[in-house]
């Protein structure tokens, strides 16, 4: 059974990570109220919508997959018993429940705030989005942060990283604008005609693709690099772990295809100004998420090498679709951008 | 002017927050170039902070010839504490820089309209900052007159640099980060040295400011290549308002050491960087602004942003801190526990808790907008995160230092009257260079405070004399 949960953590963090950078640029968004935010806030809400599902979907490995997975279920060295005060079983399904709690609650009331602005055209309402969003921001920080080390980084041993959540909220950050960026394109296609308008909203997706993958880079090199000098047994083993079976040849495409690739197609304003271009790019942006997080969690869950397991593919297709019909289901629901409302409070200042 | 968006663009409602009075080009001219100009009217207190950094200066040349004389051992430092206020010092003024660059090339980047009357300033800060800063590792080697060894340069003596050590990284990454400090700060006054050599009466300000203004005579032409220039230095800037400090940062992480190799350090370490640069641009902007009546252009709204942009850099301080904490026990290794109990049980703890209050507690009050709005609040708060981000790098050096591995390595670290001299004596040359800075160039970029003008109130506005209306190049 351990190479089907290994498999089902892969996909369900996949997927989540999705409905979390949504969530995550959502409550950014809320501080900023920039044009980008105001026109990509519905595939933001969608996404942050399918979180239910994505807890309903974490009861598997809750009810069998935990044994499988986690080390620390099963203790036995010191360090595990040192561990035991934090990583033990209620405790954890106490810190999911409270993670999942919060993060749907912030969502629906951030989108019904929006809703009741649209029915009511109260505008102080926007004002109580920004207010709820700051301190939120925060804690959906710190939630990210614990969540992943319960879920993910405890399935390894011994290892921990301090740089672990912010290697997470930058990825699952990556994720979200790329899923923006798809959408952008197909609003461009589908609704109005192009306006000028519209230039410097798929120039600034462009741009915070960019900001991310270059973030991403960066906190990936700092772990990499601080770990690597130091050669601390307890340490070097993530690594070492990765650097044989094909998980080497992965790891270095990711460098490629994650980092280099997407940085010189985004450094250049054509691609950025063109949804289409700027689609492509964040569609393989995306097929390396999908890589970045099987090379993240698959070593440390299944001994072997790189190449996937059917398992691997039919759960990932299977909480896809789930994930997908929920997405699309909400985006169809959802209320328009707020792309009118920006014009209209802000006059031109002159001609 | 506008290199930093489209003149045709619309600027948000807040943006009308960032020039108060009625101002057109002429006044908001006359009143910055007037502070160069007029020498006659500096008020009191440029005088008496003149004087005292004078003195702190003049205390700190003294420090340095005796430290030349008689060497590093007159500091604090010892076994096993290597590193004291020498590298506590460093950190804490390269740190203070980058807010400048955030503020000057990522802002200008982003497109941001309140950059415009701080960047001036900050830039200059920035550059004395990290004057400061360059002194300590300097005078650290012991043997300054032989820091060129530290370049890998093809010598006869074989040596070469070791090229793994961040420290080395150092060296390349604080001399780039001066060298492109300092040209983006000149092309950036170039067109207003130009406005004050066509200004002033004095002769030989007029030879000045005219071979700094380099021949500018505002054609289109040299406001296209200036614009071009501007943004390339500001690309150029931008990713060493992240290098530079995560290579600091590195200088303590690739180490083995509890307290100093974790993983979180590179994000932390820049984010306290901007925390502690904004608080001393807020505690430099707050007075100045009184004293020059510069309040129509550093308004209570960029002091609001700027508070903005602390409370969020401090967060995610606070963030580093929870995780140095969390992961110290997780690890469980005992030497990553003792740290964390030494850090707040042990003999400095006085100066953890002290750490945790002036960064994690006291800019909380920022949440509230009206603190935020209270001129005296905001000015506290900021000389109290740069305390707190000073004690920061000592938990950070010393702290861990001074209780090695084994119990018989341990000892105290406790800096001497040299140490403090030399700090003070930093102080008293940042300020010295500061007021100089302020007296004799200007302290806020006039032709973008122009170019304000003209996005804020369009042509409408009475112009007294011609401006210079740029090619429209589109940011990166």
């Amino acid at each position: 059974m351990t190479g089907f949960f290994g498999s089902y953590l892969f996909a369900w963090i996949f997927w989540l990570s999705l409905s979390l950078g949504c969530l995550g640029l959502l409550l950014l968004h809320q501080l900023f109220r920039a044009a980008w935010g105001r026109a990509v806030l519905p595939v933001l809400e969608a996404g942050a919508r399918s979180l239910p599902i994505m807890a309903v979907l974490f009861l598997p490995i809750l009810i069998w997959g935990m044994g499988d997975l986690y080390p620390w279920v099963h203790g036995g060295d010191a360090i595990d018993a040192h561990r035991a005060p934090y990583l033990n079983m209620p405790f954890f399904l106490i810190r999911a429940a409270f993670y999942f709690i919060f993060w749907v609650g912030v969502s629906s009331y951030l989108i019904g705030l929006r809703r009741r602005e649209r029915l009511t055209g109260d505008v102080s309402l926007a004002q109580r989005r920004t207010n709820v969003s700051a301190p939120s921001l925060v804690l959906f920080v710190l939630t990210v942060t614990f969540a992943m080390t319960d879920w993910v980084m405890s399935t390894e041993h011994h290892w921990f990283s301090t740089i672990y959540g912010v290697w997470f909220v930058t990825g699952q950050a990556l994720s979200a604008v790329a899923i923006a960026a798809l959408w952008w394109r197909k609003r461009q296609e589908t609704a109005a005609p192009m306006q000028e308008a519209d230039f410097p909203i798929s120039r600034d997706l462009g741009n915070l693709l960019l900001a991310f993958t270059m973030m991403w880079a960066y906190i990936s090199l700092s772990q990499f690099l601080i770990i690597w000098s130091a050669n601390l047994p307890e340490e070097t083993t993530f690594y070492l772990r990765r650097s044989g079976h094909g998980w080497d040849v992965a790891g270095a495409l990711l460098i490629v295809g994650q980092f280099m690739i997407p940085f010189l197609a985004l450094l250049s304003g054509k691609t950025k100004r063109s949804p289409v271009m700027l689609s492509r790019v964040a569609g393989w942006i995306l097929a390396m998420r999908v890589l970045d997080i099987y090379w993240i969690v698959m070593p440390s869950v299944r001994e072997g090498g790189v190449l996937p397991a059917a398992t691997d593919v039919l759960t990932f297709a299977g909480i896809g679709i789930i994930w997908l019909v929920g997405f699309v289901r909400a985006l169809r629901g959802a209320l328009p951008d707020e792309a009118d409302v920006a014009t209209a409070a802000e006059a031109p200042s002159h001609a | 002017m506008s290199h930093s968006s489209h003149a045709s663009q619309p600027t948000h409602g807040a943006d009308r927050e960032l020039l108060i009075g009625a101002h057109d080009y002429g006044t908001v001219t006359d009143r910055i170039a007037g502070v160069v100009l007029n020498q006659r009217g500096h008020p009191l207190p440029w005088f008496a902070v003149f004087a005292l950094a004078f003195l702190l200066l003049n205390g700190m040349m003294l420090t340095i010839t005796y430290l030349l004389y008689r060497g590093v051992g007159i500091w604090g430092i010892n076994q096993p504490a290597g590193w004291g206020f020498d590298i506590i010092n460093f950190v804490w003024w390269i740190g203070i820089g980058h807010a400048g660059t955030l503020i000057s090339a990522i802002l200008l980047l982003m497109r941001q309209q309140w950059r415009t009357s701080i960047n001036r300033f900050a830039e200059a800060m920035t550059l004395f900052a990290v004057a400061c800063a360059g002194l300590y590792p300097l005078l650290h080697t012991g043997r300054p007159w032989v820091a060129y060894w530290l370049f890998p340069y093809p010598n006869v003596m074989g040596m070469w640099p070791q090229f793994r050590s961040p420290l080395i990284w150092d060296v390349f990454a604080v001399s780039t980060y001066m060298t492109v400090s300092a040209l983006f700060w000149f092309v950036g006054l170039v067109p207003d040295l130009a406005t004050l050599r066509d200004r002033a009466r004095n002769k030989v300000a007029r030879i000045l400011f005219g071979i700094g203004a380099l021949g500018w005579r505002g054609s289109a032409r040299h406001w296209s290549r200036y614009e071009a220039a501007y943004l390339m230095l500001a690309g150029l800037s931008t990713p060493l308002v992240l290098s530079v400090h995560s290579i600091v940062s590195f200088d303590f992480a690739v180490s083995v050491l509890p307290g100093w190799h974790t993983t979180v350090f590179p994000p932390y370490f820049v984010a306290g960087a901007i925390y502690a640069g904004f608080a001393m641009v807020l505690t430099l902007a707050i007075p100045i602004r009184a004293w020059y009546g510069l309040k129509d252009f550093i308004t209570d709204k960029h002091l609001d942003w700027m508070a903005k942009i602390m409370l969020a850099t401090g967060l995610i301080v606070v963030y580093g801190y929870v995780m140095e904490m969390f992961f110290g026990w997780y690890s469980g290794n005992p030497y990553e526990g003792y740290l964390i109990k030494n850090r707040m049980t042990g003999p400095y703890a006085p100066l953890f808790w002290g750490l945790l209050i002036c960064n994690g507690v006291v800019p909380q009050v920022l949440w509230s907008p009206r603190w935020r709005a209270s001129v005296p609040v905001l000015f506290a708060v900021s000389l109290v995160v740069s305390v707190g981000m000073w004690l920061e790098r000592f938990i950070i050096i010393p702290v861990s230092l001074h209780r090695d591995f084994l119990p018989s390595s341990w000892g105290m670290y406790v800096p001497t009257l040299w140490d403090w001299g030399m700090f003070i004596g930093t102080l008293g040359l940042f300020f010295f260079l500061m007021f100089l800075f302020i007296r004799f160039l200007p302290m806020i970029s006039i032709f973008e405070m122009r170019d304000l003008v003209l996005r804020l109130r369009g042509h409408r506005s009475e112009s007294r004399e011609p401006i210079a209306k740029s090619t429209e190049v589109e940011p990166v």
